[in-house]
């Protein structure tokens, strides 16, 4: 019920083209010529010590930066520079490394936004005409997602500023997953998590990508958790890719173990 | 009364905290100012006393505020367009400054009466002698039915998804325009619509009281717009509505109030309105606070007591 599985597409089977992008902040180098490409359905992992860009990529894929040096391209479409809500109707959808959830909406309020906010472009013609059609009867079809993903109704009727921080993360995801994607960025899923949460996650992320042909890109320091879920392994350090290919063989390579643990 | 309109209004700007939507205010007013006197040929031959035939003066009133609402919703649009880079305080101050702007040009153009003050004829009814109650009466009830629809219209919009976007754009803007929001014409949107209600109330202005002068369309004749909104929490619909009718009666009461106890002292609380408002204002934003630490503890208290029970 999540949208149609991945519809044939003619164009390559590379999804996200992301090609010598750079980024600083008023001096400080955060990314340099940073390319990487991601396929239909791939599981990517990306990881990297602390500060080495890996929030600041998303940033840029996600258009709450512009980037200035490099192209993005998605599904063959150049989206450099675009606003935020261009790229979402795209098809990237993100969530944040703290949830960012509405606090004062409600559950199914949060996933309706984006089913129609991807596909009906803000405009006085459209306001007049949604003024005759209350946000309740798109409900039905959020109200599944929600509850496939959290195991939440909104029979409760609670605002999502009552859910414990695990709950957030899963109605973020929700959220993300309401418009029907083709690419999903996580930041952190499991950050704050316990171990069973976080294997619930794993588990949730690995039958949507089944399901759905979903790719992703996964930011986690959890290095068993990122092992376990993605094929691939990106690693970034001080702003640049030092290594990317299969997991195990990226987590055994030395330059990676030296990154994270220091020089033996 | 009219000013509820706007204050509702300007509760809706999704984080658009604005301060010149007198502004647009005095903006329908000169607007209507502007198309009366083109209408009507010269102000000098003006028979301030006499009504016009009433169909003729009801069909100008309407244009009239319909002339207001479209010059402040165009100029609604240029400024959005202007400010939509500048944020926060910045913008606050972009919008002050627009407000000051639009007075001063009235105050210095002689088309429109200057630093005088434009004057009109009445247009349907006079208020001279035993029609003064049916003037009354007729703007009181064209006022509240206005009210009603803008009240009626804002709630649909609530209620639609466009409400949700709204509400999502207040408590993240980031996260809302990730989810595919348009944040910002989403902004430009509210700002417009809510600048077309304020203008087209200026225009019903001009026709009611008959004499404007830009003065009416200073900062402090503004305050009690953004008054109520801050008095009614903000995106309360309702509680904004009652807010502003509460100051308003006690904006009418205050005068009389205090004369009780001798007209000097009813002289003396006119002096001193200004500051009186400052110190509302004061009060309004400190006293939450002060009362949420007493709440806070209070709810501490008998939580402490539920688990002392259920131990």
């Amino acid at each position: 019920m999540l949208g149609e599985t991945s519809a044939p597409c003619a164009s390559s089977e590379v999804l996200l083209h992301v090609e010598k992008i750079s980024h600083e902040f008023a001096g400080l180098q955060a990314l340099s010529n940073v390319s990487m490409r991601a396929r239909r359905g791939e599981i990517i992992g990306l990881i990297g010590p602390n500060g080495s860009g890996k929030t600041t990529l998303f940033n840029l894929i996600t258009g709450v930066y512009a980037a200035r040096h490099g192209r993005i391209f998605f599904e063959g479409h150049d989206i450099t520079g675009m606003p935020g809500h261009h790229i979402a109707s795209a098809g990237i959808m993100r969530t944040f490394q703290n949830p960012r959830i509405f606090a004062s909406l409600g559950l199914v309020e949060h996933l309706v936004i984006p089913m129609w906010a991807v596909s009906r472009p803000v405009s006085f013609i459209d306001l007049v005409r949604q003024m005759s059609m209350p946000w309740r009867s798109l409900a039905p079809a959020a109200e599944k997602i929600l509850q496939s993903i959290t195991a939440l109704t909104s029979v409760d009727e609670i605002p999502a500023s009552a859910l414990s921080y695990g709950r957030r993360r899963l109605l973020e995801l929700a959220r993300c997953l309401a418009s029907s994607p083709r690419l999903l960025l996580l930041d952190e899923p499991t950050a704050g998590l316990n171990p069973n949460e976080a294997c619930e996650v794993h588990a949730l992320l690995e039958r949507l990508a089944a399901s759905l042909g979903l790719a992703m890109i996964v930011i986690d320091h959890n290095v068993d958790f990122i092992e376990r879920l993605c094929s691939r392994l990106v690693v970034l350090v001080n702003g640049c890719i030092i290594r990317d290919g299969p997991g195990e063989e990226v987590l055994r390579d030395p330059r990676v173990v030296a990154a994270y643990y220091g020089e033996r | 009364m009219l000013l509820l309109v706007q204050s509702l209004n300007l509760a809706w700007k999704v984080r658009l905290f604005s301060l010149g939507h007198h502004g647009f205010f005095g903006l329908g007013a000169y607007a209507a100012a502007i198309t009366t006197r083109l209408t009507m040929s010269d102000p000098g031959s003006w028979n301030l006393e006499e009504p016009l035939n009433r169909l003729a003066g009801l069909t100008l009133l309407a244009v009239c505020v319909l002339a207001g609402a479209t010059l402040a919703a165009c100029l609604a649009r240029l400024l959005s367009s202007l400010f939509s880079r500048i944020r926060g305080d910045y913008f606050v101050v972009a919008t002050l400054v627009f407000a000051e702007m639009v007075r001063s040009v009235a105050a210095n153009w002689d088309y429109v009466g200057g630093g005088l003050g434009f004057e009109v004829p009445y247009l349907i009814f006079t208020k001279a002698g035993g029609e003064r109650l049916i003037y009354g009466t007729f703007y009181a009830v064209l006022l509240l039915s206005l009210n009603l629809v803008v009240f009626v219209a804002i709630r649909r919009i609530g209620r639609s998804v466009y409400g949700l976007y709204i509400g999502a754009i207040a408590d993240d803007p980031v996260a809302a325009e990730l989810s595919g929001v348009d944040v910002i014409r989403l902004q430009s949107l509210m700002f417009v619509l809510a600048a077309a209600v304020a203008g087209g109330a200026g225009a019903l202005f001009l026709h009611f009281t008959t004499l404007i002068a830009p003065s009416d369309f200073s900062f402090l004749n503004g305050l009690p717009i953004v008054l109520g909104v801050v008095l009614g929490g903000m995106r309360s619909a309702r509680c904004v509505i009652a807010a502003t009718c509460i100051y308003t009666f006690y904006e009418v009461i205050k005068l009389r109030f205090f004369g009780i106890f001798g007209p000097e002292y009813g002289e003396l609380i006119a002096d001193w309105k200004e500051a009186l408002l400052g110190i509302f204002l004061i009060l309004i934003v400190i006293l939450p606070a002060l009362m949420r630490q007493g709440w806070v503890r209070k709810l501490a208290r008998e939580q402490k007591g539920s688990v002392a029970n259920a131990w």
